[in-house]
């Protein structure tokens, strides 16, 4: 209370579309009413000026009534309040000139005879009482038109409310100051009589910062029934009052009220908010009784257990769980403040267990779904691992652009990203991946509960972003969702310069409040900043931005992507996390065929390496790394170790898991794929490409009931995706040869949205195939796009396609034209690309077609060299049946046979289910022998587990 | 400081007093160090604001302030001051961006609490707050230094109404200072006598004479408000129109 300036206070209020002074301009307003130039102009009036005893003896001279400004012998002065009956004034005693504090009601309330009364009874209940803790009364009297008032002590240190700012650095004062403050209530409670609306407005300080009580304004005698019936406004302060004052009745009510409001004070001084806050009244009122309040340590873990335990047990719900009076309470804080042992922890108070259990279906639920799935898919989930049944999950979502400016949009996403990141750095949190989060978008009215759920997690950040000039405005809060309980809110107002301290003070607060453990290794990464140059920054978020909307992998953007990535290194050669983009970028853009070369590879290298060589302690140029050994070189070994390197540093980031998975796939464990895809998953529940890529391998692992599963999970994200919907109907065609459901979706997206067709053109003509419809099959190539089907594991190209078509169909002219024209184009690019595995396997085929039985088997057996299982499960597994089509094509029936019998073994994109064997075309050769037919039951199983 | 409040008596200017005192002992030493007090007292929020706007938490800005008048009340500030002297307030806005520059760079050792209290709590009880609004954009836009120009003028003004008001309610006409208060500046369109009267109980011509009454005796507390912090009186018009510039430029 010694402060010499007043309590801190924003430089100005602000005024959002300031109206301009008719007179000069201004728009600076003083009391939201009068220009402030104005008024400052008119000191260089010319008029003369006016000493005080002239301009006192000029106010003399009229006689401007001023009766309002008397109440009985009182001189009223000031309005310095109002509750919610009446208004408070800041008055001067007429003979004594003693200033005092004056309570009226309001005059608008005066016809109602239980105003009148709840006020009379407070002004006698309370000038009962004598306490030095408690505001005396001195007066209570009637206005002359019958309004009654009293009078009151002034208290000239104002509120607790606004010293409490100042109190929360010394605990024990507050702790002392609210000692005293239970003592008097317990002598309020001795009386007879309950405050019913403790809260710090209502503890004034005098001169010396001694507490004293005042507005017993719904104070009642206790045992007295009363049938004033309550209002949300009379029930008292939320975020102070108990529980069960929303529910009770007034006689319902006993001492245990105060004993909560006591200590939700004590919470409030302590920790700088009182232990619920919401949106507003019901809300607020709600959390409370279904609580348990927040541990005081997790949001000011200096201070001590004892502490902590005494105010726990003030805020239970259960008021018998409380303390049985207010002077056990002042006991207990008198006990602490001299060191001694407190009361309250002889008391078993953990009953918080069962009511915790039952009043939390959500995540109950939520356990039980993803055991569910556990079950059916047979993997190991990450909850088996961990010693808690959940990790404390939470979910950044994107922050909202305040900023004038809508370019910095992606600043907003900027701030959010880092924190995210920041917080993904701390193992003991489960923190969901950006992809997932994104599709929140602010702006747009969002229900956190369904999106906690959604992502399953219990906890969510939002926050809004301002960015003017040079300064940013950032503000941050955490929300239980369950329960839309708002556990910490934070604004930063700084220059531009310290907005990734700003980051890494939200991350941190935050993870403070979620009680997780922070390493000193987390820590230092979070601290620190990913660049000091801002326009470097910008570049990085730009190129994030162009990669995160892509839809699908377009030249284009891996080249805008780049070059903004090289921008960003330009202006700083130190930025390591855009080293890292850079390698992944030049990485996918050689994996997914974009530019297979060789300079491509350089590139992807160089950026690693530079990564590597600004830090290897970081997780991110191991990860970086470990795409490029992966994407370029197949070299697993090297991928692997690097994705573990990455793992311990990177806990909660989805891609990590994701390319764990498909390194695994490639070497096909599969069970540590399944196991790697599920946890990436769990992290990123709404990506889309990434629950894709989990139930594709469940369907090339022939595991169709899981697959199902999963495909479903994607269309419960994504229902409207053509690719996902076909794909789940194949499940049907794969694993019964029904293709009836894949039919029917294809012919449903066709006549929903023809533009969706070339998306699922691969599909269709599959289908086509397999159903031999020569009809559908025109159909289908008419919608492939021009090159025909390339992907990673698998091309096909157009004249290929054709050739295909044609043959099934009969049409032999055709199907030799078609395969003569495969031929062409593959030998033109074997000759730019002498390795490339699958295009000697179009050109085997193609020459198996056209009956050079010789050349086909040589070309099948050379993509089988150059792509053997054993380098790529995957890729290999398509070459392997490639060659025993080629066989089969070619005559060799028993090679392929044979072919076939190992082929089946493995995982193969497209190529080896019981459907696709019984109908495709591929293998008519084949049909009628009973060795096939031993094999058509075989694939009917899964692929045989490593 | 006691609650009711004293009137103020002022014979000769705070500054002038503060000048004259910088070198001096003894009785005159004491009245200078009051007048700097009272000084310090009245404009500490332009310095508050100052120091926020540069980019500090609002923890730190006071925290700065408070350091800030401390080093200015406890040593001697004059003497060490730049003798190109001129007015308090630049004198003021000086000497703090050097605090602040050299706070940056070492940890402040100036202790707190002690027996300086320029601003005591009850009397900031009694004070009422200050009520300066601004657009976000001009907030946003002003560099600190005219945000500490302008808090200042803001400053002078209500500095200059509040002891308005406290003479006002001294003659127990309390309800005509907060009737008339909002048509102080000069003349405009919106004055409806007619319609003040009516509100006030008294004739027009009351109304309008006592507006008159109010205005002068206000121009003349506004000049003795911005006297305080000048040398000599030839620069208080000077200062006024820094001081309206400055309130202009926010426009």
């Amino acid at each position: 209370m010694n402060k010499p300036i007043g309590p801190p206070e924003s430089i100005a209020d602000v005024i959002e579309n300031p109206t301009q002074c008719p007179q000069c301009g201004a728009i600076t307003r003083l009391d939201q009413r009068s220009c402030s130039n104005c008024l400052l102009s008119e000191a260089l009036e010319p008029e003369g000026e006016l000493s005080r005893e002239a301009f006192e003896r000029i106010l003399a001279e009229d006689n401007v009534a001023d009766d309002e400004w008397r109440l009985g012998h009182y001189e009223i002065l000031e309005e310095i309040g109002r509750g919610g009956m009446g208004v408070i004034y800041r008055a001067r005693q007429q003979h004594s000139r003693r200033i005092v504090a004056v309570k009226r009601i309001f005059a608008h309330q005066v016809n109602s005879h239980e105003t009148l009364v709840r006020f009379r009874r407070e002004a006698e209940a309370v000038a009962s009482l004598d306490h030095p803790n408690i505001l005396p009364i001195y007066e209570v009297s009637e206005s002359e038109e019958g309004l009654p008032f009293f009078s009151m002590k002034y208290a000239t240190g104002g509120s607790l409310r606004a010293a409490a700012p100042a109190l929360r650095v010394e605990p024990r004062d507050c702790v002392r100051l609210m000692a005293k403050v239970a003592r008097a209530i317990a002598y309020a409670h001795d009386k007879g009589i309950l405050h019913r609306d403790l809260q710090p407005g209502n503890i004034l300080l005098d001169g010396n910062g001694e507490p004293m009580v005042s507005d017993f304004g719904l104070a009642k005698w206790m045992g007295e029934n009363s049938d004033l019936t309550r209002t949300l406004e009379t029930l008292g302060t939320p975020g102070y009052i108990a529980p069960e004052q929303a529910e009770c009745t007034a006689a319902g009510l006993t001492s245990a009220a105060d004993i909560y409001s006591l200590g939700a004070i004590l919470f409030h001084l302590l920790t700088g908010r009182p232990p619920f806050v919401g949106a507003n009244v019901l809300c607020v009122i709600h959390q409370a009784a279904v609580g348990p309040a927040p541990r005081l340590r997790s949001l000011a873990p200096s201070l001590d257990r004892d502490l902590e335990i005494i105010v726990a047990r003030c805020l239970e719900p259960d008021r018998d769980a409380r303390y049985q009076s207010a002077g056990a309470l002042a006991d207990d804080l008198e006990h602490w403040l001299r060191h001694e042992p407190i009361r309250a922890r002889r008391v078993g108070i953990f009953i918080r267990g069962r009511k915790w259990v039952g009043r939390n279906p959500t995540t109950t639920m939520l356990v039980g779904l993803l055991i569910a799935l556990t079950a059916a898919v047979g993997v190991m989930f990450w909850e088996r691992e961990s010693p808690h049944p959940m990790p404390r999950g939470v979910a950044v979502l994107p922050f909202e652009n305040l900023s004038a400016d809508p370019e910095n949009a992606f600043f907003a996403d900027g701030v959010q990203d880092e924190i995210l990141n920041d917080l993904a750095k701390i193992a003991d949190l489960k923190v969901i991946s950006r992809t997932s989060v994104m599709q929140y978008k602010s702006g747009a009215k969002r229900n956190l509960r369904h999106i906690a759920n959604e992502l399953g997690v219990a906890h969510v950040v939002e926050g809004s972003v301002q960015r003017a000039a040079n300064r940013v405005r950032v503000t941050a809060q955490l929300i239980d969702a369950r329960t839309d309980t708002h556990l910490w809110v934070d604004h930063y107002d700084r220059p531009l310069d310290d907005v990734f301290a700003i980051q890494s003070d939200i991350a941190k607060a935050i993870a403070t409040q979620l009680q997780a453990k922070l390493s000193p290794a987390e820590k230092s990464a979070i601290e620190q900043p990913p660049t000091k140059n801002l326009i470097a920054y910008d570049r990085y978020l730009r190129a994030r931005k162009v990669r995160a909307v892509q839809t699908a992998r377009v030249p284009g953007d891996m080249r805008e992507e780049t070059r903004l990535l090289d921008q960003a290194v330009a202006y700083d050669p130190t930025f390591l996390l855009a080293y890292c983009e850079l390698a992944q970028a030049h990485a996918y853009a050689y994996h997914l065929g974009v530019d297979r070369t060789p300079a491509r590879v350089a590139l992807a290298k160089a950026a690693r390496d530079a990564a590597l060589r600004l830090s290897s302690d970081r997780g991110e140029p191991h990860l970086a790394a470990a795409e490029v050994a992966f994407h370029c070189n197949l070299d697993y070994e090297t991928a692997l170790t690097e994705v573990a390197i990455a793992r311990g540093k990177l806990p909660n980031d989805a891609s990590v898991f994701a390319l764990s998975a498909y390194i695994h796939r490639r070497q096909g464990h599969w069970e540590d794929c399944a196991r790697d895809l599920e946890r990436a998953v769990q992290l990123d529940p709404r990506n889309v490409w990434l629950l894709q890529d989990a139930a594709e391998t469940y369907h090339h692992e022939r595991h169709f009931s899981e697959a199902t599963a999963a495909w479903d999970r994607v269309l419960a994200v994504a229902p409207g995706d053509p690719s996902s919907r076909v794909w789940r109907a194949l499940v049907d065609l794969d694993s019964r040869a029904d293709t009836r459901p894949a039919y029917e979706a294809v012919q449903n997206i066709v006549t929903e949205d023809p533009s969706a067709v070339d998306s699922i053109a691969e599909h269709w003509l599959y289908l086509a195939l397999c159903r031999r419809d020569a009809a559908e099959m025109g159909r289908a190539l008419a919608s492939l796009p021009p090159e025909g089907i390339v992907r990673r594991d698998l091309l096909m190209p157009r004249p290929f396609c054709e050739g295909l078509a044609a043959r099934a169909r009969g049409d032999a002219k055709g199907a030799e034209a078609a395969f003569i024209a495969a031929h062409v184009e593959m030998e033109k690019i074997l000759r730019e690309q002498p390795d490339y595995a699958q295009a000697f396997c179009v050109l085997g085929l193609s020459d198996a077609a056209l009956g050079r039985k010789e050349d086909a088997i040589r070309e099948g057996r050379r993509a089988l060299e150059l792509l053997p299982v054993a380098k790529d499960m995957m890729a290999g597994g398509v070459v392997l049946a490639n060659l025993a089509i080629i066989y089969a094509w070619a005559g060799e029936k028993d090679r392929a046979l044979e072919q076939l019998a190992t082929a089946i073994r493995f995982p193969s994109p497209e190529f080896l289910s019981y459907g696709q064997l019984k109908l495709h075309p591929f293998w008519d050769p084949l049909r009628g022998d009973p060795r096939f037919d031993k094999l058509l039951e075989e694939s009917k199983k899964p692929v045989p587990l490593k | 400081m006691s609650v009711e409040a004293e009137p103020r008596v002022f014979t000769t200017t705070r500054w002038s007093l503060v000048l004259a005192g910088a070198n001096s002992e003894g009785n005159q030493q004491n009245k200078a160090a009051e007048a700097l007090a009272e000084l310090c007292r009245t404009y500490w929020r332009p310095a508050f604001s100052y120091v926020c706007r540069r980019g500090y938490s609002s923890e730190d800005a006071e925290d700065l302030t408070q350091d800030f008048f401390l080093m200015i009340l406890e040593t001697n500030w004059l003497q060490q001051a730049d003798h190109g002297r001129g007015r308090f307030r630049s004198l003021l806005l000086k000497s703090l961006q050097n605090f602040l520059h050299n706070a940056a760079d070492k940890n402040r050792t100036l202790k707190r609490g002690g027996s300086v209290q320029f601003v005591s709590w009850d009397a900031w009880m009694t004070e009422a707050p200050s009520q300066l609004s601004i657009s976000a954009r001009a907030l946003d836009s002003l560099a600190p230094e005219r945000l500490f120009d302008l808090r200042w003028a803001a400053t002078v003004v209500e500095h200059a109404l509040r002891r308005l008001r406290e003479e006002c309610e001294g003659k127990g006409r309390l309800r005509l200072f907060e009737a008339l208060r909002d048509h102080l500046a000069a003349e405009h369109g919106d004055t409806s006598y007619a319609d003040l009267g009516t509100g006030l109980g008294v004739a027009e011509t009351v109304v309008k004479k006592q507006l008159y009454n109010l205005r002068q005796r206000y121009r003349s507390l506004l000049r003795e408000e911005v006297s305080h912090t000048v040398e000599k009186p030839a620069d208080v018009d000077d200062e006024i129109r820094h001081l309206c510039a400055a309130l202009a430029s926010a426009a």
